[in-house]
């Protein structure tokens, strides 16, 4: 039960009206994943300010500046994707946070779900249409001995770790941790919970796992990124600017 | 460079890649038909067939010696036993001698200033050099034996001056210029010297007073010779002259002119501090040391031509004697004589000079660690190969931050003495460095821990003795004609032993881990310090009856001690502030900055053993707030209760803290001392976690750019360094570093931590225990496929105790009985295990019984029976069993050789999970009539029957349900959904 290659970039997806759900029986439902970058220089930086809410503004104003351009960037890309499956302008996409601080469209939009995260210069921001969804992405950290110290890898994991040739054991242990988040994240627990045994992924494969199925994510060398959805999906890649108005732009 | 190969001894090189070890090993194989295949089957082989070994290493380190070497050692007693009566070598000539496998053109010694001005010289240079000045020497009179002294730094005229007397068969000891004249005369008065070296320019304060109060107390020396070139002294009591005078014109004399002297002719004199007494006069044997240095050097540091060593020393320490003798394996040498005024500046010298062996000391490892530096990114230290640390004991988390901020190489801890001017436990090339450990005893040394009784004990503290004749224990004591003070310091203790004065633990495989002294001499952050020079010092303070000075871990920093000073003052005296300042004062001065204690204790009494002896290990216990060993030893056990409060109250005061005590404090009360203590952690592990130089106490993790994976990291950290389990939810809750601190504060006064809620439920509790590592990572699948109503609890008690000393399996049942009996008072207890949590889930189980609360469930999940519960048939079963595995699977073999592969950075992880199958190997299974359900996996051992055999024994009622898949499969992702439905099925 494997999810279609995820990519396809340039397809367009059927337009999606609000509140969608699966057409037909047999049809997948849609994961849109819109991958941006976070650098923007000032006057982006200042469209993209623009769309955010007042308490959104004030999340990011308290980060340091590299926080801050990371936070601006991330929250307004979510709009953006958020605003053209739904219709609206970015800035009037009524997001809310769940009692758990999970972001979402509540009671507006039950059939929409959407997960973003940021690693380093790459934002990632996924929604999913009639599926629960969870996305991380981690530039690639250094495999060094500490990584089995940091208590987040299973035993088993970390025996099939050191089996890797050294030069591979980085992105292996980043692909790791990034679908454990992904799992986190779509659940909604994050940290709080124990973080569930996801083995070793062997990309570009989908792989179950503790009642989710994970998705490598195609994301320029020097990141990975994993995709966690409860049911099977049609994965769509697209790239969004950050400032995108309603229509999408793709490659 | 051109090379020749020797056949048969260990010039030229090997096969590729082959260490010196295994190049002699193969020369003892062929010389003895013995196979020698096993690991440690060559320290065996060097026990049982001394002699052999002996003349072997003799003979294969191609030392220049002449005579006969037919007897090997003579006598059978560790303290009057001789080695080599008939060899007959020159400690110069072996380190200077021309080598085949030594290019003479090679660097010899490379000497570092402050200002990093080098001076390097070559073999041939360094053998001319020597060559002059032991003509020299010749020509002032010096005959062999008498006494040179030489009060020096550490630079390369200092080694020519010490290189030179050793040629010309005089007996050296070395000093530094900064020690005080009283110092000086009272260590070298003991060794009547007739030559003194004097550096002026390295003696602090007046020079010249100094040197005229060094020469006016030393009667019997005939001539001072000046290293420095400063004006000539007025009026010396002694002939004074210039050292480069001396060598103007002098022709260097030829290696074969330097004379051929017994095995076992005194050639160095150290010092050192003993817990009575004036400090004693060691003399070391030419050949006893230079043998037992190739030794160490060739085959344990695996060093040769092409390496350089550094260590960080002086001259009055022996390590500076024992790095010298590298010359004699063709090494090059790199000397340091400036200060450390930051703790990189080792560091630096090591990328800049190409050094491939590193020594320093867990003092200066600590030093870097707090600073957070990370000398492996900021420097290019490719050409390093190990780092050796020596001085004090290195403690566990110091190989995780080598291992991270330097790199991964094999971080060796070595220790010895300068009573053996060698090591007792050092490092192995072929062996991975565990944790905590030294990697191996030194070969040819019979190396055990022993009790009072003087038996051997293996897994447990003991006295750290060696009990056969080895060639570097030294010759005898100057000012001992009757050898009755030589033979009371070492063979009083356990007759027949030579005892050290450490405490020592030997592992199963070898390995040994120091744990301090067992006698009571101190060692405050790396500086031994005798207490009676303590005492001395202190005759005259008036209002001071009586005094104490002992050990201390220091509370406020980890790994750290320090001197606690505990007196009983006159009647009418009192410790205020006054007292105090005189009595540091008097102490600085009459002895040294060293010995001035952090704190110090007004007590009524001192405990005393019944035969009225003063004894310093129970105070040092009851300081330490550990449980007095020898209570029962004692006249007065009652005083401890008064020492302990009077220690507490002290930290609590606001007594000002020594000069001596260079990281001083505030005055504050001991709770908020405490607290800004945690809070000062916590910031510098946040910064680190980070990366960044300056945090705010209510700076925000994200804010800052944290991610969640260094939230991991960080809490890990905190866990491992601090020893609090902060769980994340308390994190996120407050993720400041002012957060943290209070987290920390309240993780480490939380009462029970040992149960943990894993999933909620309704009625009984299912108790799991945690795995080798003391987690529930592995075991969290099982756990939320499990088909119950019943809530599931964690035990997982923690697996060392405070000490850092890994629990028993016995002793993890018993907290284990503890904490699941606390969370359920009544009802029969339901226990479930895997590997190693199931063999303490079994121990519980039999305890429970014990105590009269017989378990209502016990589930085991595929575990072995420990080794020491399987008859040997089944444990040579298992054994083959494993062999026959490893080659089946090139996965597994793989694996296992990973292991094997020396230098890899073994993860915190792996040395944990091998620390749990020692503890688990060790134990030996009692019986338990209960029934014991057993998932026993199908594909794994062919021998699944052996195993079972070995559990009917001791549980004869068990109920065998099996699983297909191996060991490590069972809670895997894709097989846990069975087991957890086959559990379900039987659980009660």
């Amino acid at each position: 039960m494997t999810a279609e290659p995820a990519h396809r970039a340039g397809a367009r997806a059927a337009p999606a009206p609000p509140a969608s759900r699966p057409s037909g029986r047999h049809a997948r439902p849609l994961a849109e994943v819109h991958l941006l970058s976070l650098t923007l220089d000032d006057a982006a930086l200042e469209r993209a300010r623009a769309v955010l809410s007042p308490a959104e503004r004030e999340h990011a104003d308290h980060g340091v500046p590299a926080v801050r351009r990371r936070r601006t960037a991330l929250r307004a890309g979510m709009r953006a994707a958020l605003g053209s499956a739904l219709g609206v302008a970015p800035a009037d996409v009524p997001l809310v946070a769940d009692p758990l601080g999970r972001p979402g469209l509540g009671p507006a939009a039950p059939g929409l779900d959407v997960s973003c995260s940021a690693g380093g210069d790459l934002g990632v921001v996924v929604v999913g249409h009639g599926v629960r969804v969870g996305v991380d992405v981690e530039p690639v950290a250094p495999w060094t001995a500490a990584v089995a110290d940091e208590g987040w890898l299973t035993a088993s994991e970390l025996r099939w770790l050191r089996l890797l040739p050294p030069a591979r054991r980085a992105v292996a242990a980043t692909r790791c941790w990034t679908a454990k988040e992904a799992v986190a994240k779509a659940t909604g627990r994050g940290l709080t919970g124990p973080l569930p045994e996801v083995g070793t992924l062997r990309a570009p494969r989908t792989r179950r796992t503790a009642g989710w199925l994970l998705h490598p994510v195609r994301v320029p060398a020097g990141s990975v990124a994993t995709l966690a959805t409860d049911t099977p999906v049609r994965l769509v890649l697209d790239d969004l600017p950050t400032t995108a108005p309603p229509e999408r732009t793709t490659r | 460079m051109t090379t020749t190969s020797a056949p048969g001894t260990g010039i030229g090189p090997g096969p590729a890649a082959e260490t010196r070890l295994a190049s002699f090993r193969r020369y003892c194989a062929q010389r003895t038909g013995r196979p020698l295949e096993r690991p440690g089957d060559l320290h065996a082989f060097s026990l049982d067939d001394a002699p052999t070994f002996w003349r072997a290493l003799l003979e294969w380190s191609a030392l220049p010696w002449s005579g006969s070497a037919d007897r090997v050692v003579v006598g059978t007693d560790v303290e009057t036993a001789r080695f080599f009566p008939d060899v007959r070598l020159n400690y110069a000539a072996a380190l200077l001698g021309p080598r085949p496998d030594v290019d003479d053109a090679s660097a010899a010694v490379t000497s570092v200033h402050a200002d990093g001005s080098t001076r390097t010289v070559d073999r041939r240079g360094l053998r001319a050099a020597v060559g002059q000045a032991a003509a020299a020497l010749r020509r002032l009179g010096v005959r062999p034996g008498e006494q040179v002294v030489v009060v020096a730094g550490s630079d390369l005229p200092t080694v020519v001056a010490v290189l030179a007397a050793a040629a010309v068969g005089a007996t050296v000891s070395t000093a530094m210029p900064d020690m005080g004249a009283p110092v000086l005369v009272d260590r070298f008065g003991r060794t009547d010297p007739v030559l003194l070296f004097l550096d002026r320019a390295a003696v602090p304060g007046d020079a010249d007073a100094a040197g005229h109060a060094l020469v006016s107390g030393l009667p019997g020396l005939r001539h001072v010779l000046l290293l420095d070139d400063g004006a000539a002294p007025e009026r010396w009591p002694v002939d004074t002259r210039s050292w480069a005078g001396e060598l103007t014109g002098v022709p260097a004399e030829p290696v074969e002119r330097w004379p051929a002297l017994p095995f076992d002719h005194p050639l160095f004199v150290l010092f050192s501090s003993g817990t009575t007494g004036p400090p004693k006069a060691i003399v070391h044997g030419a050949g006893g040391t230079l043998l037992e240095h190739v030794k160490e050097h060739a085959l344990h540091g695996d060093l040769g031509p092409r390496d350089v060593l550094y260590v960080h020393t002086t001259t009055a320490w022996m390590m500076w004697h024992w790095q010298l003798s590298a010359l004699a394996v063709g090494a090059h040498v790199v000397l340091y004589d400036g200060p450390v005024s930051r703790p990189a500046t080792l560091w630096e010298l090591v990328a800049r000079h190409g050094v491939t062996v590193f020594g320093t000391s867990p003092a200066h490892l600590q030093l870097c660690q707090d600073t957070g530096l990370r000398p492996g990114e900021t420097l290019d230290l490719g050409r390093l190969r190990a780092v050796l640390s020596t001085g004090s004991v290195l403690h566990d988390w110091q190989f995780d931050w080598v291992a991270d901020a330097v790199g991964p190489v094999p971080l060796q801890s070595i220790s010895g003495g300068t009573d053996v001017l060698g090591c007792f436990v050092l490092g192995h090339p072929e062996l991975p460095v565990r944790r905590g450990w030294s990697q191996a005893r030194s070969l040819g040394l019979d190396v055990a821990a022993v009790d009072e009784a003087g038996r051997e004990v293996r897994g447990r503290v003991g006295e750290l003795v060696c009990r056969r004749p080895f060639p570097s224990r030294p010759v005898g004591f100057r000012q001992d004609p009757d050898g009755r003070r030589f033979h009371d310091a070492y063979f009083a203790a356990h007759p027949g032993m030579w005892t050290h004065g450490d405490l020592v633990e030997i592992a199963p495989d070898g390995g040994a881990r120091v744990h301090g002294r067992s006698d009571g001499v101190l060692n405050v952050d790396g500086v031994r310090i005798g207490p009676s020079e303590v005492y001395r010092a202190l005759q005259g303070v008036p209002g001071i009856a009586q005094a104490m000075a002992v050990e201390q871990r220091d509370p406020r920093y980890a790994g750290a001690s320090r001197m606690v000073l505990l007196v009983v003052l006159h009647p009418d005296a009192d410790l205020d502030g006054d007292l105090a300042r005189t009595l540091r004062a008097t102490v600085r001065r009459r002895a040294s900055a060293a010995h001035v204690p952090s704190l110090v204790v007004a007590v009524d009494e001192l405990p005393v053993t019944h035969s009225g002896k003063p004894s310093e290990t129970a105070a040092r216990d009851a300081v330490n707030g550990d449980p007095v060993r020898n209570e029962g030893a004692l006249r007065n056990p009652g005083c401890l209760t008064g020492i302990r409060a009077a220690v507490a109250r002290a930290g609590r005061s606001t007594v000002p803290t020594a000069d001596a005590d260079a990281r001083a404090l505030t005055t504050s009360a001991a709770a908020d001392a405490d607290a800004d203590r945690v809070a000062a952690e916590a910031a510098r592990l946040w910064r680190e976690a980070l990366g960044l130089d300056r945090v705010g106490p209510d700076d925000h993790f994200a804010d800052l750019g944290g991610t969640s994976r260094q939230v991991m990291t960080l809490l890990r950290r905190v866990a491992l360094e601090l020893g609090a389990d902060v769980p994340v939810e308390d994190f996120l809750a407050e993720p400041t570093p002012a957060g943290l601190a209070r987290c920390v504060a309240r993780a480490r006064s939380a009462p029970m931590p040992d149960v943990v809620e894993l999933r909620a439920g309704v009625g009984r509790p299912v108790f799991l225990l945690c795995d080798a590592w003391g987690q529930f990572n592995s075991l969290h699948a099982l756990v939320r496929a499990l088909h119950t109503e019943r809530p599931v609890l964690g035990l997982h008690p923690p697996l060392a105790d405070a000490a850092g000393r890994r629990r028993s399996v016995g002793e993890l049942a018993d907290a284990c009985l503890v904490a699941a009996a606390g969370r359920q008072p009544a009802g029969p207890l339901s226990l479930l295990g895997y590997s190693f949590g199931g063999l303490v889930g079994y121990e519980t189980a039999v305890r429970a019984r014990a105590a009269g609360r017989p378990l209502g469930w016990l589930g085991l999940i595929d575990v072995f029976p420990p080794t020491a519960s399987l008859t040997r048939g089944e444990a040579r079963a298992r054994r083959w069993a494993g062999r026959l595995d490893t080659l089946r699977s090139p996965a597994r073999l793989a694996h296992r050789l990973h292991h094997r592969v020396p230098g890899v950075g073994q993860g915190v992880e792996e040395a944990a999970w091998t620390q749990s199958w020692l503890v688990a190997a060790a134990h030996r299974l009692s019986p338990y009539d209960g029934p014991v359900t057993y998932y026993a996996a199908t594909r794994g051992l062919p021998l699944v029957g052996n195993t079972l055999s070995a559990w009917r024994r001791a549980a004869p009622h068990l109920l065998v349900t099996e699983l297909a898949g191996d060991h490590e499969d069972l809670l895997s992702a894709a097989r846990v959904d069975l087991l957890a439905a086959r559990v379900s099925a039987t659980l009660a």
